[in-house]
């Protein structure tokens, strides 16, 4: 039982920087209504930008700054300067797909032109693990969940309090009742890609610096486990993409338990192929999203 | 030189079979496969495995089968392998998901493949890959070796044509338009007392097996395969000369392929090279499909050879046509 216990353990900080990618795909996919294939760079940009803030300083606060803000900006870009002209041309929801998957594509080549393929490394403090209960964690892993729960309190209140989280609900809820209530939808996407930006890229550092080295494919290799999380919890849904990421993030790793290692990552494609054909509007929906599920 | 030209000319014709394989799942069915290259995998896998001969004669690899069987056997094998594989990633993938799931889902499918495959080394191989393939035929006709790659190249061209006449008649049967009719409205088709599912599953048979039958050219053209091959960037490529030549269009995606490689092909040639970065090449070649793909589905996503409608062709029909005559390279479609 005490390896069960150490791989919840592992499975809970899994879980929590899950959560970052996911809550962000899935807000932007749930406003925007178009899937960012080049996600993943989102959280490879955030990754390499808190590495070359190390080279000023390795104070982690600001490494969170760097990554969070280069994340926001890609992404913001990103839909201002591809995702809104094809929208704006009325192309296919499947071609904006694609055009996405080019983006990936650059993106994670132009960071290999840059950085090279060379795995690289953050200067960060020891982690020494310790127990706490039963569980086996380093102060990083601490530090990574009470990040997470805390990133996920504040885009709570954003959501919950604010006049910009009513009209980002809104919008996901009704793109056309929102604009007939005068909400600018155009405007509340942009900052929902910039907002999911920020969190995706904040997500890229945590990831990097709990598996230690990272290179230029790294956030597209995170890109399915993301989706899986989101999908289990319901597209466009943030609380949704939590409960997602903690269900998807305990599997694979006390799934290692039981099975090879090596077939993690399987078990998170097999829980999202399995979601997506017995109930595509997530597990922790109470009614379908419309127009969010199978067609 | 010579060698050269002829290594690539063939890579080109089987690059090209690929695609027409693909351009029937994306150009005429309208789905988005990105997981497309393991259908390709899976095919070379197979018909390795078949005309290799037993594993226990070369440890310490293993695979399963071995048998020794000729070429044709092989690909016979590889095409049933691709048409099986797309039956059953097709009927659970086809009948419930709308277009980006279902990407998702075959990246997914192959990603799993791909994890089984690498991690069991005794079906495959696994990371060792396979090697050592045969020369197709050559056993027979015993060629010089400097005259067998040509030989080959001829083959393969051969069976480009016959993939294309087949595609070509396809496209015009009643099959083909109601495949079509799917794409442009899944729900008007249905109207019409279409069945949405078997149509598309029949067409992403047909797109396996055409996977499979080039998977299986290319691993004789290479004479070895490795799970490391699989990279979705091989999948883009197709894509990106799909895009070009021409959405559903036989006679564009070929012309894509060939442009899409000789322009790679002439570009890297001018890259700079970067001491101690050798991923500097294929970085750039990369951002360069990905900018492709991006411009062109932007200002022409039709592409070069748009796909021929029913009326380029419907005024001859009366009358009877001369065949083909009236579809080619028309630009009214768009």
């Amino acid at each position: 039982m005490h390896g069960f216990f150490v791989a919840l353990g592992f499975g809970l900080v899994t879980a929590a920087i899950l959560a970052f990618s996911a809550v962000a795909f899935s807000l932007q996919y749930g406003v925007s209504n178009h899937p960012n294939f080049a996600h993943g760079e989102l959280l490879t940009v955030g990754a390499y930008a808190a590495y070359v803030s190390q080279s000023l300083t390795t104070n982690l606060l600001v490494g969170g700054l760097a990554a969070a803000a280069a994340g926001g900006l890609v992404a913001w870009g990103m839909n201002r300067g591809i995702v809104e002209p094809f929208v704006r041309a009325r192309a296919r929801s499947l071609v904006i797909f694609i055009a996405t998957i080019g983006v990936a594509i650059i993106i994670q080549n132009v960071l290999l032109a840059v950085f090279t393929g060379t795995n690289v490394v953050y200067v960060l403090p020891q982690a020494v693990p310790h127990r706490v209960g039963p569980f086996l964690w380093t102060s990083r892993d601490e530090l990574i969940m009470a990040a997470a729960a805390g990133t996920m309190a504040l885009l709570h209140l954003l959501l919950r309090y604010t006049k910009f989280g009513k009209a980002l609900r809104a919008v996901a809820d009704s793109r056309d009742l929102a604009r007939v209530s005068g909400i600018d939808a155009s405007r509340v996407i942009q900052l929902t890609w910039g907002l999911a930006g920020l969190i995706a890229g904040l997500g890229g550092f945590v990831l990097a610096g709990r598996v230690g080295s990272f290179a230029p494919s790294f956030g597209f290799n995170f890109l399915l486990v993301t989706f899986a999380a989101a999908i289990v919890g319901g597209i466009g849904k943030p609380y949704g993409a939590m409960a997602g990421a903690l269900l998807v993030g305990v599997a694979m790793e006390t799934s290692a338990f039981y099975v090879a290692a090596d077939y993690k990552l399987p078990i998170a494609f097999a829980l999202l192929i399995a979601t997506l054909l017995v109930r595509p509007e997530g597990l922790f929906t109470t009614r379908p999203r419309v127009g969010g599920g199978a067609a | 030189m010579i060698n050269y030209l002829v290594s690539i000319a063939t890579q080109g014709v089987i690059f090209a079979i690929f695609v027409l394989g693909l351009n029937v799942r994306w150009g005429w069915e309208g789905d988005l496969d990105i997981a497309y290259y393991a259908f390709i995998a899976i095919g070379a896998y197979i018909d390795a495995v078949l005309t290799l001969p037993p594993a226990g004669l070369r440890p310490p690899t293993e695979y399963i089968l071995g048998l020794r069987w000729p070429f044709v056997a092989g690909a016979l094998g590889a095409m049933l392998a691709g048409g099986l594989l797309s039956l059953v990633v097709g009927a659970i993938a086809l009948r419930k998901l709308r277009g980006d799931y279902f990407a998702i889902t075959t990246l997914a499918t192959a990603l799993i493949m791909q994890a089984v495959i690498s991690n069991d080394a005794r079906i495959f191989a696994g990371y060792n890959g396979l090697y050592g393939l045969s020369q197709p035929f050559n056993s027979v006709l015993r060629l010089d070796p400097h005259v067998y790659p040509v030989f080959y190249l001829a083959f393969c061209l051969a069976v480009l044509i016959a993939v294309y006449l087949f595609l070509e008649r396809l496209f015009w049967s009643p099959f083909g338009r109601a495949l079509r009719s799917v794409r442009e409205d899944e729900t008007a088709a249905a109207a019409f007392g279409r069945n949405v599912f078997a149509l598309k599953l029949k067409g992403y048979v047909i797109g396996g097996v055409i996977a499979g039958l080039g998977g299986a050219l290319f691993v004789h053209f290479l004479g070895a395969f490795n799970v490391s091959a699989w990279s979705p960037v091989e999948t883009l490529l197709l894509y990106a000369a799909i895009f070009v030549g021409g959405t559903g269009n036989n006679r564009g995606v070929i012309l894509g392929i060939f442009l899409v490689l000789i322009f790679f092909q002439e570009v890297t040639r001018f890259l700079p090279e970067i001491p101690g970065h050798p991923d500097f090449g294929p970085a750039v070649r990369e951002i360069l499909i990905g900018i492709l793909i991006l411009a062109v589905l932007r200002w022409r996503p039709q592409g070069i050879l748009p796909e021929p409608r029913a009326q380029d062709r419907d005024p001859a029909s009366a009358a009877g046509y001369a065949a083909g005559s009236a579809v080619a390279g028309t630009r009214a479609g768009g």
